[in-house]
C-alpha cells in the first residue's frame, strides 16, 4: 500500500495536495468534490480586517502558460468571515488553512488572535506578499515581513505560515527574518508581478495595470525559490506553490522540496485537477515502487531518487 | 457584501460536480456568415442548460483562461453558440473544421427567468453574439417574449441566423437600441444582451422604469463563483456576474 499522506506543521494531511489561497474561493463550490475524495488541505481566500471589494475590472488577462489577475483581496472582511464563511468551511473535511493579510503588525496581531481562536482553523497563513494592493508588500523586506510575522505568531499558537513572495533579490534572507520572528512553515510563492498591454488601445490590459502572474510560466520561477529555501533550512516545512497544474510539476515541486503543494490557477481551469493530482501521484508512486511520498519529498537535495536515505 | 450571502448556497453534493468536471465536445456542424459562425457541438453528457447561462470552452492548446459562450441552445447532447470570429478561442471555433474536439463545463451563471420579473412580458433586446441568450429564450419562453428586437452590422452576418429577422445596420435599418425605444411602452420589460453602447442608449431613452435588465460582460476566470475575477459593482454591491449574474437589473447597474 502506497502512502501518499503527510505529516508536517504538527498536522496529517491526507496527502500533499493544497488548495493556495484565492483562485479557489473559500473552497465552498468545490464541495462535491470534498466530500468524494480527500485532499491535502485547503487555504481560504485571504481575509483582512475591514471588507474589500477588490480592484476594479478588467482583473484577468491571459500570459503565455498563465494568466494576470488583479483581484486586489477582494473579501467579506474578518467579522462575516467568521461569522457566515467559517461555519460552512468547517463542514470540509480537509486541513483547513485561514490566509489573513494585515496593514501593518498590530492589525496582524488582531487578526492572528481572533482566527486563531476560532473553531475550525487548523493553520494559518499570513500573506505577505499580495502584489495586487497598495504599496509594497511585507514579504520584500525583512524588517518588516519579521515585524509583521512576530505580532501574528505572539498572539495565537496555531501553527503559521508565511507566504513569501517571489519578487525579491534574496528569498532566503526574508525566509530567514519570518522563521526567527516565529513561522511554523512557509508558502512559496505568491504569484510573480507582471503587466501587458492592450494592443488595441496601447494601454495596460489590467485596470490597475499591474497584476500577478500565475499557472505553468512561473514553475521555474516556483521551483528555483522552493530548492534554495529548502536548501537553506532542511527542516522546515514548505508550501511549494507556483505553476503546478499537472503531474509532472506537481512531482518536480516535491522533489525540489515541498512538503505540500499549492495549486492556484490550475484550479481556476480545472476544479477537479487538485483531487485527478492526488490520485495520480498515488499511482506514479506506486508504479515506481515508492511507499512513502516522504521519499521523494526533497530528493532532488539528496542526490536524487532511490538515491541516500529517506528523510 | 453580497458574496458572504452567496456563499451559503454553494454547490451541494445533491446538485452533483459533473458542471464542475470539463467534458470533450465534437464540433459537429458549422454555419458561418459575415463575421459570426453557430457552432454545434456533440457533448459526452447532456448540459441541463437554460437561457442566460453560458458554458466554459477551450481547447488543447488554450487559451490558459477558458472563455464564457451562451448557450443559444441546447438538446440533449448537443448543444450550440453563436460566435464572433474574433479572438483567440471564437476565431478557433469559427473556423475549425467538423470534427474539432474542444472542451466545455457547465453550465453557470443564472437563467434570466430567475432574474426577471416573471409577471411581465419583454422585448429582448440583442446586438451582436448578444443575440445568442436571447434567441434561446425567445423559443424557450414565448410566454415571456413581447418581440425579438435584434440588430448586427451588415447584411452577411445578419445571414448568420436566417430564421430571425435581424436589423441591419448598414442597411439604413437602424439599431436594435434605436427601435427598442421605439417599441417599448409603459409595463413592457426589456431583456438586453449586447455592447455597452446599447444599454447606455435604454438607459437614457427610458423613464425609470423597473423591468429592464441588461446583460454585463467582464473576464471570468473559473466561472463557478469561486475566484472573484469578474466581480462587478453595482449598487447593491459587489456581485460575481458568473454566479449572480450575468443578467442585472438595470438600475443596479453602475456606469
Ligand atoms: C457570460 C458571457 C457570455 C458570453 N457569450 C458569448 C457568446 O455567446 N459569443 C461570443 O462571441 N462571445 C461571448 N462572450 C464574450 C467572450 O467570452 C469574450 O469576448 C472572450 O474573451 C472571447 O474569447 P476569445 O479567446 O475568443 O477572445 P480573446 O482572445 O479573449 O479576445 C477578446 C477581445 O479582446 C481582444 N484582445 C485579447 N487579448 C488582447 C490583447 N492582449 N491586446 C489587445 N486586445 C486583446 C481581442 O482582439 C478581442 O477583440 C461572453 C461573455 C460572457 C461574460
Ligand atoms: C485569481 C487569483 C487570486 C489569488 N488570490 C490570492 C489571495 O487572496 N491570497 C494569496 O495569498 N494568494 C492569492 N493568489 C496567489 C495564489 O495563491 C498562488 O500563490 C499563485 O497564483 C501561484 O500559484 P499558481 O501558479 O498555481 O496559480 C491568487 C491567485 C489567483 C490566480
Amino acid at each position: 500500500m502506497v502512502s501518499v499522506g503527510v505529516n508536517c506543521l504538527g498536522r496529517s494531511f491526507a496527502n500533499p495536495v493544497v488548495l493556495a489561497s484565492g483562485p479557489a474561493g473559500f473552497g465552498l463550490e468545490l464541495k462535491p468534490f470534498f466530500l468524494r475524495r480527500p485532499l491535502g488541505a485547503l487555504t481560504t481566500k485571504t481575509i483582512t480586517r475591514e471588507p474589500r471589494s477588490g480592484n476594479p475590472p478588467p482583473r484577468l488577462v491571459d500570459a503565455p502558460a498563465g494568466a494576470l489577475n488583479s483581484i486586489g483581496l477582494a473579501n467579506p472582511g474578518l467579522e462575516a468571515f467568521l461569522a457566515d464563511v467559517l461555519p460552512e468551511i468547517r463542514e470540509l473535511s480537509t486541513v483547513r488553512i485561514v490566509s489573513f493579510a494585515a496593514s501593518d503588525p498590530s492589525e496582524a496581531e488582531v487578526m492572528a488572535g481572533r482566527l486563531g481562536e476560532a473553531s475550525g482553523v487548523d493553520l494559518l497563513e499570513v500573506n505577505l506578499s499580495c502584489p495586487n494592493v497598495e504599496g509594497r508588500p511585507p514579504a520584500c523586506e525583512r524588517g518588516t515581513a519579521w515585524e509583521m510575522v512576530r505580532a501574528a505568531s505572539d498572539a495565537t499558537s496555531v501553527p503559521l505560515l508565511a507566504k513569501l513572495a517571489p519578487d525579491v533579490s534574496d528569498v532566503v534572507e526574508i525566509a530567514e527574518g519570518v522563521l526567527e520572528a516565529g513561522a511554523s512553515g512557509l508558502t512559496l510563492i505568491n504569484a510573480v508581478r507582471g503587466l501587458r498591454i492592450n494592443r488595441d488601445t496601447g494601454r495596460p490590459a489590467l485596470a490597475r495595470r499591474w497584476g500577478g502572474l500565475s499557472g505553468a510560466a512561473i514553475l521555474p520561477v516556483a521551483l528555483a525559490k522552493v530548492f534554495q529555501v529548502r536548501e537553506a533550512f532542511p527542516e522546515v516545512p514548505i508550501v511549494g506553490t507556483g505553476g503546478v497544474t499537472e503531474l509532472g510539476s506537481l512531482l518536480e515541486m516535491l522533489m525540489a522540496g515541498a512538503d505540500l503543494v499549492g495549486l492556484g490557477l490550475g484550479v481556476m481551469a480545472d476544479p477537479e485537477v487538485p483531487w485527478k493530482l492526488a490520485q495520480e501521484l498515488e499511482a506514479w508512486l506506486s508504479r515506481r515502487d515508492i511507499d512513502d511520498c516522504s521519499e521523494i519529498i526533497g530528493c532532488a537535495h539528496r542526490g536524487g531518487l532511490g538515491v541516500g536515505e529517506t528523510r | 457584501m453580497r458574496n458572504t450571502k452567496h456563499v451559503a448556497q454553494a454547490a451541494t453534493p445533491e446538485q452533483g460536480s459533473l458542471f464542475l468536471c470539463w467534458q470533450s465536445a465534437r464540433l459537429v456542424a458549422r454555419h458561418r456568415s459575415g463575421s459570426y459562425a453557430v457552432v454545434e457541438l456533440a457533448t459526452e453528457r447532456e448540459i441541463p442548460g437554460e437561457p442566460g447561462q453560458f458554458l466554459m470552452a477551450r481547447t488543447e492548446c488554450g487559451p490558459p483562461l477558458p472563455r464564457p459562450l451562451s448557450l443559444l441552445w441546447t438538446d440533449g447532447n448537443r448543444c450550440a453558440f453563436l460566435v464572433k470570429d474574433e479572438g483567440l478561442l471564437r476565431a478557433r471555433l469559427a473556423e475549425a473544421p467538423r470534427g474539432t474536439l474542444c472542451e466545455v463545463r457547465g453550465p453557470y451563471g443564472l437563467a434570466y427567468r430567475k432574474t426577471i420579473d416573471p409577471g411581465r412580458r419583454y422585448l429582448l433586446v440583442g446586438g451582436g453574439s448578444g443575440i445568442a441568450p436571447l434567441d434561446f429564450f425567445a423559443r424557450r419562453h414565448p410566454e415571456l417574449v413581447e418581440a425579438t428586437v435584434f440588430g448586427l452590422r451588415c447584411a452577411a452576418d445578419a445571414a448568420v441566423l436566417p430564421e430571425r429577422t435581424v436589423l441591419v445596420e448598414e442597411l439604413g435599418q437602424g439599431t436594435a437600441g434605436a427601435r427598442a425605444l421605439d417599441m417599448w411602452r409603459p409595463g413592457l420589460g426589456i431583456i438586453a444582451c449586447g455592447p455597452e453602447a446599447m444599454y447606455r442608449q435604454l438607459a437614457a431613452g427610458l423613464p425609470g422604469d423597473r423591468g429592464v435588465y441588461v446583460a454585463l460582460e467582464e473576464r471570468m476566470g473559473c466561472g463557478y463563483g469561486a475566484c472573484q475575477g469578474c466581480v462587478v459593482g453595482t449598487r447593491d454591491g459587489p456581485v460575481r456576474l458568473c454566479k449572480d449574474g450575468p443578467l442585472m437589473p438595470l438600475e443596479s447597474v453602475q456606469w
